[in-house]
Formats: C-alpha cells, structure tokens, sequence
C-alpha cells in the first residue's frame, strides 16, 4: 500500500508540472469540443488522436488519453439537459428530469448540479480505484456469468420502481422493449430474429439512433406541434428561475444520494462490458426508488445528480480491469488499451508495480479533465441557459439536423437515420398518449445482456463448471433485488407516497 | 417523468368510435402480435425467451386496451390531427432531403425550408441560418477529418 501511495504522489507531481499540464488541459478542451456534437464521443476523438501519437513518449500519451476519457464524459449532459438530445448513450437517464428542470426553467440549476456530481463523482470513482488496488484481483474472479446475471436482473427491477406510476403500460413498455432489443443475429447461435431478411437489422437495432429519435425528435415535434414560445416558455434570461450556485449546493444538500450513486457507478463500471449506460441508469434507478416523494421524472435535481455521479465515477471503476487484466471496461478503456499496447506498455502485474507512476499520471489526468469540464460547464452556465429561450419553432429544424447528424454519425449507416425518425413518431406517440418511455429504453439497453449472462450461466450449469445457487456472490445480489423490489413498498406503507411516475 | 405526462393536462372526454389512444394500444398489440408470428420459424434455442416475454407483453397490452376501451375515452387537448400530420410530414422531409442531397446540402436545405416555408421566417434569417448549419455540418464532415458523410446519389 505505502508503494501504490508513492506511486500517487510522483504520479501527482508528474501531471501538476509545467509544461506536462499542457497536455491534460488541451486534450480536455478538444475532448470537450468534440463532445458537443451529440453521438460523437472521446472515442473518436483517440482514434484520431493515434496516428499523430505514434511516435510520442509514454508520459504525454498517458497525459493526453487520460484527459480524452475524462473531457468527453459531461457536455453530453449538457445538450441532453436543454435540448432533450443524450450526447451519448450514457447521457440518456439526465434528460429524464433534466429535461423538465429546462422547461421549467431551471436549466442553470440543472447544468450546476450535472456539472458538480460529474466532479465529485469522478472524484469519488478515482478515491475508489486508488483504495482497490490492492484488491483487484480478488474482486475480479468474485465476479462470474452468474453474478452477472443477477446484475443485469437487478437492474432490470428499476423498470418495475419507475413503472409505478401506471404499471400496466410500464410493464407493457418494457417487454416491447425486451422483444426489439432480440432485433438481429442470436449472439450463441448466430440465428436471425425478427430482421425481415434484411442485412442492417441482422446487427440489431442500436441504441444511439433509438435514444435520438425516442427522445429528441419526439420532443422536436412536441414543439412544432405546442404553442410554447421558447423551451422554457420564458422569453428573458432575468425570468429564469434557479441559478449555478442552487445546483451546486444541491450536490451537497443530497449528498447521500450523490455518494450511493457515485460507488454504484465506480461499482458497475469495473464490470467489463457493462459500460456507462446501465451505471447511469442503474444510479437513476436506485435515487427514484428510494425517493419518497413522487418527483422524479418531473424535474427533480437528485434526478440529474444520480445518473451524473454515476456516469463520471465509473470511469475510475473501468480502468480497474484494465489496467490489471488488460480488460477493457467501456469503448474508452478498449481505446486506451490499443494506445497503451501501441507503446509497448503491457497491462497488468507490469502496469501495477513497474509503471504505477505512470498508471498514476493516467489517474490524474482524467482527475484534472473531469475538473477542468465540470468548471469550464459552471463558467458558461448562462450563455447555455439561453439556449431554453430561443423560439421554439426557430429551434426545431436544428434539433432535427443535429438529430439527424448524431444517428448518422454513430457508424454512418443512412438506415440509422430512417430507425431515428421512426422512433421519432414512434416517442411523440408514447408521450402523447401517456406511454413510459424510460422502461422501454432500460429493457433495450439490459436484453442483451441478460440473454448473454443467461445462455453462459446456464450453459456452465449444465456442464456442472458452477452451482448457481451455491455462489455467495448470486445470494447477495438475490437479496439486493428482493430488497430494492421490496423497499419502496415498505416505504410507502410507512407514510411515504413513493416514487418515479414513469 | 419525460416519458410521459404532458397529455393528461386539459384532456377531453370523447364518445363514439374508438379514439386514437385505443388505436394506439392496438397498434402495439399489432406489433406484439406480428412478432409472435415471427418468433414461431424460428429454429433451435432462439425462439426461447423472445417467446417467454411475448405472452406477458401481449396479456399486459390486451388489458390495457380492454381498459382503454372501457374507460372515459379521453383524448389530449389540443389535438389538432392536421397540425399532427403536419409535423409529421415536416419531419419526414429530412431524411428525403438527405438521401436526395446528402447530409451537409440536406440539413442546410431542411433549415431553410422550415424556418422560411414552415415559420414565414425572413428571408435573410432563413438563409444566414441555413448557411450556418451547412457550415457546421461541413466542419464536422471534412474540418474535423470524421469519416465521410453521406452525399447523395449526386455527391
């Protein structure tokens, strides 16, 4: 512990000095402006950052991709905030109240709260890598396909907490989403389902141009359609409501919920192939049921803060596996370890005891990042707010050409285009006749998974490699679900009303 | 929650033939039904549990349109069908122009034609407006080295 201790120390020291800082604070501000294009992320970013820094030196390569993982994470928040449009998947459980805290014109407060639990969760998410050293490799072969799958089933109950505003239609919602997340090839036997013959839906239905279209241009033609003057049917910046200073405070005035969410997030992004998605989802999931009031989905700040924490904190939990397995965590991570392999740099025993300092330079320098975005965001939270008082209809086709730009963008397929504005009519329709949206986008996002972790687990049954109900792991996730199934209700029989109306 | 609400506000109360709401439900029911008729080729283990969610999914929608239909036949304020339809085709002219034009010429043309044509914005507006997202577009598909936009059949 006193070696990982020194390593953090010179590793500190490495980032903070002059001109090594240089490089963070350029690779946040390009990972920041890349970012603000909805559906483009950090990890286009480095992989067009690769070829220049070929010939480069390991330390400034640590310094710049550490700051690309890090920068790219909060704009998104900001364009799903006032616009309704999730920059990236990950962003989509923000917009859940975000969105509303705009409408309502609390857009500031909002940018605030998203900015400062980004921060502090990639604050908390690193605190926990740098503790879990030691561990990791212990913590890793705990978990198996069959603690997965609890996993994956314990998320899943979060569409049964943000179902309970309307049930039926909630459970409804959820199974329909189950059924087009099957869209495509059967992952263990390479059978088509429900593709129509067709060679674009043999790769399933992907969840970038879904979000864009159930989300963005659904709220695109809610606003051709109402007779709201702006977004926040406000025309003054003076007639707004909330400010910086109300969003920040309010990270700390629900601190407890900030912090859940924050080792939730650190938690479920040591997870390999999880990803930030289910983090933010999950830590949505988990703030909605235990609220005791009915607020959430309405324009609640813990609404933003949890899935804000837990999005930025897992990226602390994703360099776990990577830097001592060599397993990538997310997208960025697998883009960190070709740059890492590139530089002959090996994960690892290596990567932990040889290049610690240089693992630590790479800590620091997403730590820095996530700061320098989270600050940047705060400074320029008025000039963002504005964007709710434009006129609505003069905001419409912009909505529409960013929309439009961000599905095309995710693997330049023109077919994405057409399954966005699909889901376009598609969310206008659900919202119109009082159909959840948020349990439909949980089922698409956890079906995968779930079939995957199911087919393994009962795959390693049947040859008797695991005994399911054997494995401490599975009975503490068990007892988890039953408790999270079962809290809100007890809850709400001692006093409170209970939760999220999805 | 944003996925919901907003429509039971000012709702009004209608009789007669089934509303757009049961439509609606029906359709998803449609959906649910036409995958079930897809999952019933398919071979091996595959069909298993796209088969075990569609039967609760179905019975969850046949009671919801059972209580639709049974219920106050309450449509959302407001609900002018042609201002719908409108927006509707509004929306659909996007991805015609792109696939005519490509992405930087089609979102540039689309920004023109809503804010002229759909809002009677003027004319210079419209056009400093359309020009700033084909530049915006443009930046991102040739400034910033992003892999080719798509350029239409012209391009």
């Amino acid at each position: 512990m006193e070696a990982v201790l020194q390593a953090a120390v010179d590793g500190f020291w490495l980032v903070f000095s002059w001109p090594n800082i240089l490089y963070p604070v350029a690779g946040t501000l390009l990972a920041m402006l890349i970012s603000l294009i909805p559906g483009v992320s950090g990890v286009a970013l480095m992989a067009m950052a690769i070829p220049f820094t070929l010939t480069w030196d390991p330390l400034p390569i640590m310094l710049l991709f550490g700051a690309f993982v890090g920068g790219a994470t909060f704009m998104g928040s900001v364009t799903a905030i006032l616009l309704n449009i999730p920059g990236k998947n990950s962003n989509a459980a923000t917009l859940i109240d975000g969105y509303p805290m705009a409408q309502q014109g609390r857009a500031r407060t909002a940018i605030g709260s998203s900015a400062m639990a980004s921060a502090l969760g990639s604050t908390v998410g690193l605190l926990m890598l740098i503790l879990l050293i030691p561990f990791m490799r212990p913590a890793m072969l705990w978990l198996g396909p069959a603690e997965l799958l609890m996993l994956v089933i314990w998320g899943l109950t979060t569409v049964a907490v943000l179902a309970r505003g309307s049930p039926v239609k909630g459970l409804a919602m959820a199974g329909i989403g189950c059924l087009l997340a099957f869209v495509g090839l059967d992952p263990h036997t390479a059978e088509p389902r429900y593709t129509f013959d067709t060679l674009f839906l043999q790769d399933g239905l992907k969840l970038v141009p879904v979000f864009i279209g159930i989300f963005a241009l659904a709220e695109s033609l809610e606003l051709a359609i109402g007779s709201s003057v702006s977004i926040s049917g406000r025309t003054r910046i003076a007639e707004l409501k909330g400010s910086l200073f109300e969003g920040v405070a309010s990270v700390f005035r629900h601190f407890g919920v900030f912090l859940r969410c924050s080792i939730l997030g650190t938690l479920i992004g040591m997870i390999p192939g999880i990803g930030g998605t289910v983090a933010s989802f999950a830590a949505y999931g988990h703030a909605a049921a235990h609220s005791k009031d009915g607020t959430f989905g309405r324009g609640d700040v813990r609404g933003v803060i949890a899935p804000e924490a837990a999005n930025d904190a897992k990226d602390g939990g994703a360099f776990v596996p990577t830097l001592a397995f060599g397993i990538p965590g997310g997208s960025g991570t697998a883009m960190l370890l070709t740059v890492l392999t590139l530089h002959g740099i090996a994960p690892g025993r290596d990567m932990l005891t040889t290049h610690a300092d240089l693992m630590f330079v790479l800590i620091w320098s997403l730590f820095l990042s996530n700061w320098i975005t989270s600050l940047l965001g705060m400074a320029c939270v008025t000039p963002l707010a504005r964007v709710t008082l434009l006129p609505t209809q003069r905001l419409v086709p912009f909505i529409v050409v960013i929309g439009a730009l961000a599905a095309y963008l995710y693997r330049q397929q023109m077919l994405d285009v057409v399954v966005a504005f699909i889901f376009g009519i598609v969310g206008f329709l659900l919202k119109r006749y009082d159909w959840p949206r948020i349990p439909f986008v949980i089922a698409l996002i956890l079906t995968p998974l779930f079939e995957n972790y199911l087919n393994l687990t009962m795959q390693l049954q049947a040859i008797g490699r695991i005994d399911f109900w054997s494995r401490p792991g599975v009975l503490l996730l068990v007892v988890l679900t039953v408790v999270s199934l079962l809290s809100p209700h007890v809850r709400k029989r001692r006093g409170g009303q209970g939760g999220a109306s999805a | 929650m944003s996925g919901s609400g907003g429509a039971d506000k000012g709702a009004r109360v209608r009789n007669g033939p089934p509303t757009p709401r049961v439509v609606f439900t029906l359709a998803l029911l449609g959906l649910v039904a036409a995958l079930a008729v897809m999952t019933w080729p398919i071979r091996s283990t595959s069909y298993l549990i796209p088969a075990f969610i569609l039967v609760p999914t179905a019975v969850l929608l046949a009671f919801q349109l059972c209580r639709d239909m049974r219920g106050p036949r309450t449509e959302p304020a407001g609900d002018d069908a042609a201002a719908v339809v409108a927006a509707f085709a509004w929306l659909a002219l996007m991805p015609v122009l792109l696939a005519a034009t490509g992405l930087v010429f089609g979102g540039a043309l689309y920004t023109l034609a809503y804010l002229r044509v759909r809002n009677g914005d003027g004319r210079v507006l419209s056009l400093v407006s359309a020009m700033v997202v084909g530049a915006g577009l443009a930046l991102v598909a040739y400034g910033l080295r992003m892999p080719q936009l798509f350029s239409g059949p012209f391009g």
